[in-house]
């Protein structure tokens, strides 16, 4: 019963990605792209892992990850180039997006990795702590924790 | 999101002074749990999502209130059935830290959607970016030394 329990559960969570995938109300950079006409003056909500590529007197070149790349026309004040960046930006037709509002993300990758070390000692925490036992199938409290 | 040290540090600082008066055999290992609550919805989503960002649209709902709920159900039953009970109630509010402390920080494309799936609407407070957080870890580090020292000397004190 508790295996058949947790299999339910498992489907819903899959379930919720998959609705995820139908519902969500983002459009991304390659939404745009795929039907410029559609999109036209629309704002684009979602980005991956957006970093700015080269920088030019009226924008830069916005590179992502298992996206597309598109031009940005924006201030180019306080921009460096290979850091993250979070927009607000409005696509046009023509093939690029003018940003409305932008913020430089200096310290992501700092955040990235210093957000392992907890990883690894409530990890560490949890082993120490509890024991999966092999007879009962359940994860149990250590008889020293 | 804020990093996880802030997440972890800060779950220290509210969970800890509840051992204040006693502490049962249960309540360092349901600590232990509130911590792994409060860094679940991004060890489950944000590594898929840095490593292969098309993710994001999968994994997302495991970064709500909902998913989660859903996930704490699940990690619940695989415990012995004694502590099922108290390990959801520790994962779960754990996980709810987490969406809270996440609500604090700035967005400037989406917020947080604590109704998801039955709405879209976004919540949140945007007081701080993210990178922004990273500089007070200082602070969690130095507030978690304090409650230590006091913490360790009523111990001492009353035994």
């Amino acid at each position: 019963m508790r295996w058949i329990l947790i299999l339910l559960l498992f489907i819903t969570v899959c379930g919720l990605g998959y609705y995820n995938t139908r519902t969500s109300p983002w459009i991304s950079v390659a939404d745009c792209l795929e039907d410029p006409e559609a999109y036209d003056g629309k704002l684009v909500t979602r980005y991956r892992e957006p970093l700015i590529g080269e920088i030019f007197a009226d924008g830069f070149q916005l590179i992502q990850k298992n996206a597309p790349s598109i031009r940005v026309y924006a201030d180019t004040t306080g921009l460096i180039s290979g850091k993250f960046v979070g927009m607000r930006a409005v696509f046009h037709k023509q093939g690029y997006i003018e940003v409305r509002s932008l913020h430089v993300a200096k310290r992501r990758r700092y955040k990235i990795w210093i957000s392992v070390l907890p990883v690894f000692l409530v990890g560490f925490l949890c082993l120490k702590t509890f024991r999966w036992n092999q007879k009962t199938h359940c994860v149990e409290l250590r008889t020293n924790a | 999101m804020p990093d996880l040290v802030t997440h972890v540090a800060l779950s220290h600082l509210v969970s800890r002074p509840f051992e204040w008066r006693h502490q049962k055999k249960t309540t360092v290992p349901m600590r232990i749990l509130f911590y792994l609550g409060t860094i679940l919805p991004d060890i489950l989503t944000r590594p898929w999502y840095i490593i292969y960002p098309p993710t994001m649209e999968w994994t997302y709902p495991l970064h709500t209130p909902f998913g989660m709920l859903i996930i704490c159900l699940m990690l619940m039953l695989f415990f012995k059935s004694d502590l099922r009970k108290k390990a959801f109630l520790a994962l779960y509010s754990g996980s709810l830290f987490h969406f809270f402390l996440d609500g604090l920080q700035t967005h400037l494309t989406y917020t947080e959607h604590w109704l998801y799936p039955f709405s879209w609407r976004g919540f949140g407070l945007h007081i701080m970016w993210a990178e922004d957080i990273l500089l007070l870890i200082p602070v969690w580090l130095f507030l978690i030394v304090v409650l230590e020292i006091i913490m360790r000397g009523r111990k001492r004190i009353h035994g």
